[in-house]
């Protein structure tokens, strides 16, 4: 007959853990169990393939591979479109800063391996920061050599006709035409006339276009010589001969007649260099012509700053959009190694 | 009774390219993990029998890197408690007749016991099993568990309290 002795919860507890069989002794199998790869990417690759085994992390990896091409798509066509924009726009914006393309031919004794000589289109443009915009937009045509066939261009005055805090600043525009030979020797002059805040100047080499306009040239005063002397030694042709031979002259003479004022044209242009000039008041007169004006300075101030605000929080939008991809791939990389990191700890003590 | 020294001793051994020392040091710990890993696993034994020899082959990767910052046994219940977690984490078992029947049931009222302890929440499962098993300390279990003793003794006195409630039994309750 058995006798019930009773027992606590805690040694009921302490039984559920007894193990009563023998020991399998899996330290053996452990011993043939070939250790695993100890690089760090591997065991990363690894975890991250033991993850992608479960539901959850199939959908994790999906959804990473997901954002990963949307974003990297996005950011190609978003980079195709802003490629394919900026190719129409450098010349519109180089048409834009002067009315009149300010595209110059300089014919210059020096010839290239051809013989021929070399042509090239310069521009200069230049931004002048000065106190007294007026004076120095009155003193600037100065500059130039008007018995030469130096002129302005194009030139407008604007701002300064308000006072107190309503007062616009002043700003003036020339483009001066000049001869190429003192394209340099006007640059220098208008560095001295006032601060230059910036300063470009580009060359163009048209060598080829000029060659093809002499060639054409050429080839329609021949065709036109042959036709004269075919109308002349035919007076006896029938009419409608000569009126079909007389058509065709005056279609190579129009040409002609075209190819030399296209020629003209370059030729003029070649003597003549161009430099848009940008005048605009310096900061001191700005702060000069508003001193005193509380209100001005306190709504500039706030002008500054949200112009600031903005242009930071674009730049964070710009670098967290633009390279979420990457953050991405940093994040889920940052998971995997500091999840790795995690387990070693855990196992070594 | 086990002892640091021999542990250590047994391990540095093992680590110099002994590979019986690792034989010798399961002798005396192979039983326990097995035990506790079938606790931790709802009973089943074939589980358990993973988790240790993941165990093991986890000691063999890192015996050389042990600093002996903690004795050899923590050392092992903490890896052991940890694959047991990833076992847990990766293929959750399900309460099953069969596994229960797997443990140490001499009656009805242990396997209640252990149907019981199958719905207690992991953490409280952990610190029942381990403040009561094979006589470890409830230093040596904060240590394993990486938690301060006053945390371990909180906890295991809730997890009593859910034990108790789950059984439907107070705390003298009891039967053989």
């Amino acid at each position: 007959m058995s006798q019930k002795i009773p027992i606590t919860l805690e040694e009921r507890l302490a039984r559920v853990t007894v193990w009563t069989d023998p020991a399998p002794e899996l330290w053996r199998n452990a011993l043939e169990t070939p250790a695993p790869q100890s690089f760090l990417v591997q065991r990363v690759v690894l975890r991250a393939l033991a993850t992608i085994r479960s539901p959850s992390g199939v959908a994790a990896a999906l959804l990473v591979l997901a954002v990963g091409v949307v974003i990297t798509v996005s950011m190609s066509v978003s980079q195709e479109r802003s490629v394919g924009m900026a190719r129409p726009e450098a010349p519109a914006a180089s048409a834009a800063s002067s009315p009149e393309p300010a595209m110059q031919l300089e014919r210059r004794k020096v010839s290239d391996n051809s013989g021929e000589p070399r042509v090239v289109v310069r521009n200069a443009s230049v931004n002048i920061q000065t106190d007294d915009v007026r004076s120095l937009f009155i003193r600037i045509p100065h500059f130039l050599n008007q018995t030469a066939g130096e002129f302005v261009q194009q030139s407008s005055l604007s701002g300064g006709d308000q006072k107190g805090e309503w007062r616009r600043p002043m700003y003036a525009s020339l483009t001066l035409r000049v001869v190429s030979a003192r394209l340099d020797e006007v640059m220098a002059l208008l560095r001295e006339a006032g601060t230059v805040t910036t300063e470009t100047s580009t060359g163009e080499d048209v060598t080829a276009q000029s060659i093809d306009l002499a060639a054409r040239l050429r080839n329609e005063q021949a065709a036109e010589t042959e036709l004269l002397k075919l109308l002349a030694s035919r007076p006896e042709a029938p009419l409608a001969d000569i009126l079909a031979v007389r058509e065709q002259i005056a279609k190579v003479r129009e040409n002609i007649e075209t190819i030399i004022a296209r020629r003209d044209r370059l030729s003029t242009l070649a003597e003549l260099a161009s430099i848009t000039v940008i005048i605009q008041e310096g900061d001191d007169a700005r702060t000069a012509s508003t001193r005193g004006s509380f209100a001005l300075r306190l709504g500039n101030a706030w002008d500054s700053g949200l112009r600031s605000l903005g242009e930071s929080f674009a730049w964070l939008v710009r670098v967290l959009i633009g390279g979420a991809f990457w953050w991405s791939v940093l994040l889920v990389l940052g998971f995997f190694i500091a999840r790795s990191v995690r387990r070693a700890r855990r196992y070594r003590p | 009774m086990d002892t640091l020294e021999p542990d250590h001793l047994l391990l540095r051994r093992f680590a110099a390219g002994e590979r019986a020392a690792l034989g010798e040091l399961a002798n005396q710990h192979e039983k326990e993990l097995l035990g506790l890993a079938r606790g931790l696993l709802n009973g089943d034994a074939h589980a358990a029998c993973d988790a240790v020899q993941a165990t093991w082959v986890r000691v063999i990767r890192y015996a050389h890197s042990f600093k002996g910052r903690s004795s050899v046994k923590t050392w092992l219940y903490r890896i052991l408690i940890n694959e047991c977690r990833d076992l847990r984490r990766a293929k959750p078992q399900p309460i099953q007749p069969r596994l229960i029947s797997a443990m140490p049931a001499d009656d009805d009222a242990g396997a209640s016991l252990q149907a019981a302890l199958a719905r207690v929440s992991e953490p409280k499962r952990e610190v029942l099993l381990l403040c009561y098993h094979a006589g470890l300390t409830h230093a040596i279990a904060a240590d394993v568990l990486d938690i301060p003793v006053g945390t371990l003794k909180s906890r295991l006195h809730a997890a009593m309290n859910e034990l108790r409630a789950t059984l439907g039994e107070d705390h003298e309750g009891a039967v053989a």
